[in-house]
This record gives C-alpha cells, structure tokens and sequence, in this order.
C-alpha cells in the first residue's frame, strides 16, 4: 500500500514539475513583415533587444517584398501576425478576413510622387503640365492611393494621365535610366531617388490631405484562438516604438544595419527624415484613434474607409468593405487591462 | 452509330468540356471541397468576366485587352516570320550561310526571352515597342529552326532532279525549296505563336497599360482568383483562335496536303 502511495505521489510530482516547465517554454508566433522598411524596425529591435522572450514568445520570422504576397500567404497559415501596408491590409480583410489591430506608423509623407531632376521643378510650378504624362507606380498600394489623391488635389483624374504599374524596384530602374519622368514611391525608396537620381519629392500623401496608415495585422482564426498571444505582440511592439522613440540615435543605428540587410543604403540624415516625418503611436495613441464614439466611426474607420473607396474605384472588389467589420481596438484594449502587458508595452528602456 | 457520333473530334472536345464544367461546380459549389480562396467558383467567374466585359478592369474592357494583346503577338509573330522563316531556308539551303550564321543563333538560342525584358526597356523604353521585340525573340527562335530543318529534311533526289532540268536558283527556290519546306516551316510558326502568347503575358507584366498580361497582373495585386480565371480563359480562347487561323492557312497554302 505504502508502495502504491509512493508511486502515486512520485507521479503527481513528476506531472507538476512536467507542467511547469511546459508553461515555462516559449510559445511560437509567426509574424510577417516587409525588410528595410520603417514601421517594420520594432521588429527587429524587440527582436535583438529579447523583448519578446520576455513575454514568453518565440518569434519566427516570415518576409515578403511586397504587401500583396504577404497577405496571399496568410491564406496558407504562412503566420499569424505582422505589418503591412493599409492598403494591403484593406485587401486582406476582404479577400482573407485579416484583422488590423493596430496602426504601425503614420506614412503619408513617405508615399509620394516623385519627378526627375530635369522634370521636378517644371510640374512643382504648373501641376496642370502633368496632364497627359506618363506615371510609373506600384499598383494598388499605398503609393498608388497617394499619387491619385495628389492628382485630385489638382484638378487631375487618373483618366488624365497614363499610369503604368511595376514593381518599386523598376521604378527606380525606369526612372534613373529616363524612360519615366514620374513615379510613385514610398520610404525608403523616395530617399534612394532623391539620393542616388536626384529626383524631387513633388507630391506626397501628406500634401494631398491623404492618410495613409500603416497597420498591424492578424489571422482572424489566430486572434480567436490566440487572444493572450495577440496583446503580448502588441505589448513588445509598442514597446519598441517607445524605446527607439526615446534613444533615436541608437534607434537610427540600428536602422541603418537593419535596411542595410533589406539592400536599401541612404544617408544618415534620410534615416532621421523616417523619423522625423513619420508619425508612430503609443498605446494610449492607438487607443485614442481607434476608439469609436456611440454608434460613429473612429479616425482609423475613416482612414480605411477613404482606401476602401480608393480601391472599389480601381475595381478591385464591387464593394468596399466596412472599416468596423475589420478594424478592432479589442487586443489593445486587453493590453490596457492587463496591468504587466500596459507597463511592458509603455517602457522606454 | 452512337457511338460513331461520339467518335466526333467536336463532340468529345463538348463532352470534356461538360465534364470539366461540371466538376469544377461540383467541387467549388456544390460540396465546396475546394474553397473560394483557393479556386473561384463559376458565379465568382461569371461575375468577373461581367465586371471586365461592361465596366472594364484593369482600365479597359475586355474587348479592348484581347485587342491589345493580339496586336502585340501579330506584330511579333510577322516580325519572326518575315525575318525567321528565310533567316531558315538561307541557313538550311546554303552551307556557308549556315557557317556564318549559326555560330551567332546557337549563341542567342538558349537566352530564354525573358531575359531581354531588362534590356529592351533600357534600348525601347516602356512601351509596346519593348514588348514586340520580347516576343519576337520568343518566336524568332522556333521559326528559324523549324524552316531550317524544313529544307534538310527534302529529299536530295528532288533538289538533283530540279538541277538536272536545268531549273533556275529562284525556280527552285520557289518550286522545291519552299514547298518541300512548308509542312515544318508551319509546324514552326505553330511553336512560334504558342511562344509568343506565353512570352506576351510576361512582357506585359511591366508597365503595361492594357493588354491579358496586364489584366492577370492586376488580378494577382488584387489576389482576385475569379478575375484571373477569367484573363487565363481570354489569353485561352485568344491564342486557341489565332492558332485554328493558322491551321486554316496552313491547309490553303499545302492544298496538296488535303
């Protein structure tokens, strides 16, 4: 008897021991982004700071050059979180139920419309001349939607111009070996213009009074599953924004490594421009611009809402999508309650 | 007799057709074994093909696409025609022009077209004009080798009997050379014109305003499976189309062949 007490005993130590070093073990979390752009550097500074050990994940990096594969591959689980652009994003709430839980960066002023250094200084005194030119962009990106809102904001249709859709890469190729004279582009890649072509920022979304946000993005079917999982990467990326919002020197350093990696190499004063020109958000900030008052929209719904509009007008779906359908302040919010993930999340060190 | 009946080249080609359909609403509809994500089922298309059709996508209609783009392989198909099919017969009927020639062509031959895209928009810039010399380099290739195989694969005893009636150079070039050499040179053209709707769509991935390539573009940024169904079905019946117009050619111009 003694020995069947024994044996019992032995075994429920040994299960508690098993289940505590279980809990202690990371849990995975599949996050995406794109390389050497800004709002994708918390990333890798949560990352080589152990920010996200310390809230028990264990990160597994995916990275894709452009939003749209980014998004086709949540079809396949490919992960779980990430960023984006909020036109991408917009994308995938429709096409894969992707949820934005969150706002990277404020990049109105980093998507713009850029001329050559022949060209700049012409269609900066008479934007009409641009009426009948030829406009190389990314199509349906965050490029594209701040190019069309600088043509509206002169008189100007799409219709007006012909635009001509390629990669960022051929842009800067088409551009530099003068086959274009104007082309939509976004940071980092409006800098390398400027820098290696001399080409002239003449237009950005800022100007045209168009918000252009970033977002943070997750699987609908990983926040459901996952809720704890989804606050916590919120927690360390926040927390990342305030600790390069704090120590920008180191923060600008380690940008430099981090879009060195991506194969993007500008000045060191461009890479203070990203910091300079690019709003970021702290929790109370999300929250502030999420919040929906009684039965209205958020500032965020009506960002999202302007790109949906945006991107019906292109065709790309009959209808836009309702921004409070895909919009939600829900995993900040948890952040907020949670008194360990609110003070995580607003460390400046 | 029924069986006869469905012997039929066109009713097996409907036969199959039925049976793809139907499986196809079988599987995406019906039990939707595959889900829309993946693989567009029929309404999905059917609304595409609307959208593209009335109001247009990618900005044009359909109509104005698939006219974009046959421009673009007619003018780069005549163009590795006119330049390939006699590059070939020289080539195939003259051995020193073959020594000249071929070293250049067995060096050009293994670039895959695509390759060129860098390049003719650096020489053409970002117009149609890049585009055509894409496709022609696609076609250009198979053309060349099949109307210079065209005139090795003629019977010696033909050509010896033509010299020995005294035939003049241009004679046999007309009564020997290219007739015997037709039934390959249009097996040639065949190839050249699968090419150059393979290459076009590629050639119209970069800056193109109008075009299927252009429309399958848009559709992968727009990851819109529906709408990329329907631009692979365009680029399909196109090119299906183009290809039964050269068969029809092939059989007025080789009437000893029917």
């Amino acid at each position: 008897m003694r020995r069947h007490i024994a044996a019992i005993a032995a075994a429920i130590t040994l299960g508690i021991a098993t289940t505590a070093a279980h809990a202690q073990q990371p849990t995975e979390i599949k996050i995406s982004y794109q390389p050497a752009l800004y709002w994708a550097l918390p990333f890798y500074v949560a990352e080589q700071k152990g920010w996200y050990a310390e809230l028990g994940l264990k990160p597994t990096f995916s990275t894709f050059p452009a939003g749209v594969p980014q998004i086709a591959a949540s079809a396949s689980k490919s992960w779980d979180v990430g960023g984006t652009g909020s036109v991408p994003a917009t994308l995938g709430a429709v096409r894969y139920n992707l949820l934005t839980i969150g706002i990277t960066n404020d990049e109105s002023y980093g998507n713009a419309l850029l001329a050559t250094a022949k060209t700049a200084e012409g269609f900066m005194k008479n934007p009409a001349s641009i009426k009948g030119q030829t406009i190389v962009l990314t199509a349906n990106s965050t490029g594209d939607y701040a190019v069309q809102s600088c043509l509206a904001k002169w008189g100007l249709k799409k219709a007006d111009v012909t635009i001509k859709s390629m990669g960022q890469a051929e842009i800067i190729s088409a551009m530099s070996s003068g086959n274009a004279d104007l082309g939509g582009l976004w940071a980092p890649n409006t800098y390398t213009m400027e820098e290696k072509a001399g080409a002239k920022q003449i237009c950005s979304g800022q100007d045209a009074g168009a918000a252009v946000p970033g977002a943070l993005i997750v699987r609908a079917d990983y926040a459901k599953e996952q809720p704890q999982n989804v606050a916590k990467f919120l927690a360390v990326y926040l927390r990342a924004w305030k600790w390069l919002n704090a120590h920008q020197a180191e923060g600008i350093a380690m940008m430099k490594k981090f879009y060195e990696q991506g194969g993007v190499s500008i000045s060191d004063a461009s890479l203070k421009k990203e910091f300079d020109t690019r709003p970021t958000y702290d929790l109370a900030g999300q929250l502030k611009i999420m919040q929906r008052p009684a039965g209205g929209a958020s500032e965020v719904d009506g960002w999202f809402t302007k790109i949906g509009g945006f991107m019906q007008a292109n065709g790309t779906f009959p209808e836009a999508p309702t921004a409070s359908k895909f919009i939600t302040d829900e995993y900040l919010r948890m952040v907020d309650a949670d008194p360990t993930l609110k003070e995580f999340a607003n460390r400046t060190n | 007799m029924i069986v006869q009946r469905w012997r039929r080249p066109a009713w097996a080609g409907v036969f199959t057709f039925a049976v793809v359909f139907v499986a196809w609403y079988v599987l995406t509809t019906l039990t939707q074994t595959i889900s829309p994500g993946r693989f567009p089922p029929p309404g999905e298309a059917w609304d595409a093909l609307k959208q593209i059709a009335v109001t247009g996508y990618a900005d044009a209609r359909l109509s104005e696409h698939v006219l974009h783009s046959v421009k673009l392989v007619l003018l780069g198909f005549t163009a590795a025609t006119v330049i390939g099919v006699p590059l070939g017969l020289a080539m195939g009927a003259s051995r020193a022009f073959e020594a000249f020639v071929n070293p250049a062509f067995l060096l050009i031959r293994p670039i895959p077209p695509l390759a060129w895209i860098p390049l003719a928009i650096v020489w053409l810039g970002l117009g149609d004009a890049a585009k055509v010399l894409i496709i022609w380099f696609a076609a250009f290739v198979p053309a060349v080798i099949n109307s210079y195989g065209g005139v090795r694969a003629i019977e010696p005893h033909l050509i010896e009997a033509a010299r020995m009636l005294g035939v003049s150079r241009r004679m046999a070039v007309r009564e020997v050379l290219i007739p015997g050499a037709l039934p390959m040179i249009f097996t040639g053209l065949r190839l050249s014109l699968q090419a150059c709707w393979t290459t076009l769509v590629a050639g119209e991935l970069i800056g193109a305003i109008a075009g299927l390539g252009h429309v399958l573009y848009q559709a992968s940024l727009d990851i819109f499976p529906a709408m990329i169904v329907v631009g692979m079905a365009a680029v399909a019946v196109t090119g299906a189309l183009m290809t039964m117009l050269l068969g029809w050619l092939e059989r007025r111009s080789m009437p000893w062949r029917t």
